[in-house]
């Protein structure tokens, strides 16, 4: 197991690093940037006044920062490049094997198909958690340089949602990684069902269907406790799609 | 004891047949031929014994025992080449020896150091830069350094020039040599499986139509010119099995059998038959009259 997932992480670590770097880099600049909004939007003044409540109707209330890190950091750029990091990343993990030949070679030692896939999961779900750790640190660390530091039960609270929504992205991204032996189309098929969902998720009859939802609602910045339903789906349908990644692995000839 | 025991095997890939009541026998110890044109089932044959699938019908036993079900320990003790495969071209040589070491169980010990002096490769660079013999050579060094029991190789020479398929069948003739390994070895190419193997069985069509040693085969195919008496002609030969006929003239036959000389010469006496002339064939030839039929 060991050699399986020191073998993974020598394949995958230009990936991580590109990943943990791009996204520390953009949760530093986007922490950061609260300086210019905290004093209300720029601008704002030269829009006419009947729509300026309209606007601020709209926008959240940025003379928090828990709302601004909310709405820019973890329901924006991390869930964003964040889903592009775990598709990237998990997309390849079967496909790659197939793609580049080098699963007949690996299957045929002696070591079983639940130790190969577990080996894989278990390294890149570790990349992308670290990635997001390391970035959402960057975030605080950000707004701890202009002097507004979030509360830190908010940050752990919506950073939880964000690992449990992404590893659940990666999840669907093995399952179309097992069963869709060329990396580039395993990468289109799980970004692709993601946009869809959350585009038809956005018509109220099939919210549920909005994968963003996993990341929690706004009332995280009032409230910082974890909400249960998300975290609950998210783990459970993570849970049921590397099972049935395991299963159809198991089943596949090579 | 045998090494690999097939016996009334199929495998279907849905309406597609690739293997149908196959039976083979390999004989531990043994380098073993599998020989049959692009298509015949060869590398199902392979995929089978490794237990990578699993046969729709028919029973397989590899070292004795059963792959589908004890797959992972059967292949600790099994050093197989694939036909089409690449090898993680980010590693050196010697970091795929020590990986694929460590997935055995094992660690890089004094046999990979006594096979470097075999194969000379240049382990410390990057396998991207392998030629495609080297990384040929390389699969033989990775297949042999954990000390397998049976050595499985499909179509390891394919590809390569003759001064590399040279060094490649020479290594594997004398680590055979050197320890009781048994090699099952699929492959077209006639001359190097005449060179290495001690029996072969040829495939066609997803089953063996023959095994045998490779002696007894070049021994026991004969072509001969047979004068069938008034009433008499070949249809009249019984106990031998006819692989190939031609008329010569009224009553002169070229007649193809594979059967010992003494069983032939009875068999077309018995039938009114008078034997003129007897011809060898060469390997190449005999292969094609049994996949050609």
């Amino acid at each position: 197991m060991k050699a399986l997932m020191w073998k993974e992480l020598r394949e995958n670590r230009m990936k991580m690093i590109i990943g943990c770097v791009l996204l520390s880099v953009i949760g530093v600049a986007v922490s950061i940037a609260y300086r210019f909004f905290e004093g209300g939007i720029p601008g704002i003044g030269q829009i006419p006044p009947e729509y300026v409540d309209l606007i601020k109707k709209l926008l959240p209330d940025f003379s928090n920062v828990n709302a601004y890190l909310y709405s820019q950091w973890f329901s924006k750029n991390l869930q964003q490049v964040g889903a592009i990091l775990a598709v990237v990343l998990l997309s390849g993990a079967v496909a790659g094997e197939r793609e580049l030949h080098t699963a007949i070679f690996l299957f045929s030692r002696p070591v079983s198909r639940g130790m190969i896939l577990a080996s894989k999961v278990i390294v890149l779900f570790g990349g992308l958690v670290l990635a997001v750790l390391v970035s959402t640190g960057g975030a605080v660390l950000g707004s701890a340089i202009i002097g507004k530091a979030p509360q830190p039960g908010f940050v752990l609270t919506a950073t939880l949602h964000s690992v449990v929504a992404l590893l659940a992205f990666a999840s669907l991204a093995t399952l179309l990684s097992v069963l869709v032996p060329d990396r580039v189309k395993a990468m289109l098929f799980s970004g692709g069902i993601l946009i869809v969902l959350s585009v038809a998720g956005q018509f109220k009859p099939l919210h549920w269907l909005n994968p963003l939802v996993l990341f929690g609602s706004p009332v995280l910045i009032e409230r910082p406790v974890p909400q249960l339903v998300p975290i609950v789906v998210g783990v459970v349908l993570s849970g049921c799609m590397l099972w049935t990644s395991y299963r159809m692995l198991q089943r596949q000839e090579f | 004891m045998n090494a690999i025991e097939m016996i009334g095997v199929s495998k279907s890939y849905g309406q597609v047949r690739a293997l149908e009541d196959m039976c083979l026998t390999v004989p531990t110890g043994s380098i073993f031929g599998l020989m049959g044109p692009n298509g015949a089932g060869k590398t199902t044959s392979i995929k089978l014994m490794l237990g990578l699938m699993e046969p729709t019908a028919g029973s397989l036993t590899v070292l004795g025992a059963v792959p589908s079900g004890d797959g992972m320990a059967l292949r600790r003790r099994i050093g197989f080449v694939p036909e089409d495969f690449s090898l993680y071209p980010h590693m050196t040589g010697l970091e795929i020896l020590e990986f694929n070491a460590r997935l055995y169980g094992c660690s890089v010990d004094e046999n990979v150091r006594r096979l470097q002096t075999v194969f000379e490769l240049p382990l410390a660079r990057k396998i991207a830069t392998y030629s495609k013999g080297m990384r040929k050579l390389l699969g033989l060094y990775i297949a042999l350094s954990t000390e397998p029991e049976l050595l499985i190789l499909d179509e390891p020479t394919e590809g390569l020039d003759p001064m590399v398929r040279s060094h490649f069948l020479g290594v594997l003739a004398d680590e055979t040599a050197r320890r009781n390994l048994t090699v099952f070895f699929s492959s077209h190419i006639l001359s190097e499986v005449e060179k290495i193997c001690d029996t072969v069985a040829f495939m066609r069509h997803g089953h063996t139509v023959l095994q045998d040693s490779v002696e007894s085969v070049k021994e026991r195919y004969r072509v001969y010119t047979v004068r069938f008496g008034a009433g008499h002609s070949s249809r009249d030969v019984k106990n031998i099995a006819i692989q190939r006929e031609r008329a010569l003239g009224q009553d002169a036959w070229d007649v193809e059998v594979l059967a010992d000389q003494e069983q032939a010469r009875t068999a077309f006496a018995d039938a009114g038959g008078t034997v003129l002339n007897v011809q060898s064939l060469p390997f190449d030839e005999i292969f094609l009259r049994f996949v050609e039929a």
